[in-house]
């Protein structure tokens, strides 16, 4: 398993996290939600949350193009590819409401610990509380996983078909005309 | 927001929407007038792509967090139904931008020729045009 293409990695990760934001705006928004989600939030947490989402999105896309990318694909085709990008989105959903919820539980913990971190004196409570919380956890880390997984699937079916259709352009474009232009040979 | 964040997130998002635009139009004047197959051309058009997505990123970024400055439009108002054309618009750009791209990555480790560079000539001159129509939709969008 080699390094992956790093150019390769950039443009498709990028590429993928901006197209699943603006559809979403898209939807939030015609569908008259998008006041709503957006009131309160603010920049630099904007931005943080953004940030810390691209570079899962490229991590996870390094890991899954190491096998092959759109070029040169991994052994087993599309459908091998379709189930790195699964993994792939799996992972970055996982992730991100894992971190989502650590950096909230820090907030809540460095603003008032006392809330955070239960007394002493009701340990048998206090363990049931934590067990609850993290079986809540580990469902919604679960079905972000889930829902993660497919959009990762689909991303890479839509990458797939555009990578189509810049072949076909490109053979096109510049193939044909260079059967009969006999001024490219020599480049 | 306060003032001085929603001032620099306008800078970066009119900055980077200027950055990409100057870009395609060097790159299309770059591919178009060049005759030779100098592997700067290769070069340019590979910069130009990994400016360009970081560039988007930006782009996205602040463009919702002025979303957030101004609140958003309800979509059946005015000012909703361009913001919906917009996007719609921004949507489109990406989807060819990403094709463009993927150009770039299949002719990039091949012999260069004139119909390479006429190809991506006329993509640059594209995604120049695209940007210009978004730009007069931010324009509406912004004054009315």
């Amino acid at each position: 398993m080699g390094d992956a293409d790093w150019f390769e990695v950039w443009v498709v990760s990028t590429f993928n996290l901006v197209i699943l934001s603006l559809v979403a705006l898209f939807i939030a928004h015609t569908s008259g939600g998008l006041a709503g989600s957006l009131s309160g939030f603010g920049t630099v947490p904007g931005v943080l949350v953004f940030g810390y989402l691209w570079a899962l999105t490229v991590a996870s896309t390094r890991r899954a193009l190491r096998v092959g990318g759109l070029d040169d694909r991994p052994e087993g085709g599309l459908r091998s590819l379709v189930w790195y990008g699964f993994v792939g989105g799996a992972r970055i959903g996982s992730a991100f409401v894992l971190g989502i919820v650590a950096v909230f539980f820090l907030i809540v913990f460095l603003t008032n610990p006392v809330q955070a971190v239960t007394p002493v004196g009701n340990i048998a409570e206090n363990i049931s509380q934590v067990a609850s919380f993290a079986l809540i956890v580990l469902f919604i880390v679960s079905i972000a996983g889930l829902i993660g997984g497919v959009i990762g699937g689909l991303s890479v079916l839509l990458d797939v078909s555009l990578y189509g259709a810049a072949t076909r352009l490109t053979e096109r474009m510049t193939e044909t005309p260079r059967r009969s232009n006999t001024s490219d040979a020599g480049e | 927001m306060s003032l001085v964040s929603s001032l620099l997130v306008r800078f970066v998002h009119v900055s980077g929407m200027a950055l990409i635009f100057g870009g395609a139009v060097f790159a299309w004047a770059a591919f178009r007038t060049s005759e030779s197959s100098r592997p700067q051309n290769r070069s340019l058009a590979t910069t130009y792509e990994w400016v360009f997505w970081g560039t988007m990123g930006l782009l996205l970024v602040t463009g919702v967090g002025n979303l957030g400055t101004l609140g958003p439009p309800g979509p059946t108002t005015r000012w909703g139904t361009i913001l919906t054309t917009k996007l719609a618009a921004v949507i489109g750009f990406v989807f060819g931008s990403f094709v463009r791209t993927l150009v770039v990555l299949r002719l990039r480790d091949r012999a260069p020729t004139a119909a390479g560079r006429a190809l991506l000539s006329r993509s640059y001159g594209a995604t120049a045009g695209a940007i210009l129509v978004l730009v007069a939709l931010a324009e509406v969008l912004a004054h009315g």
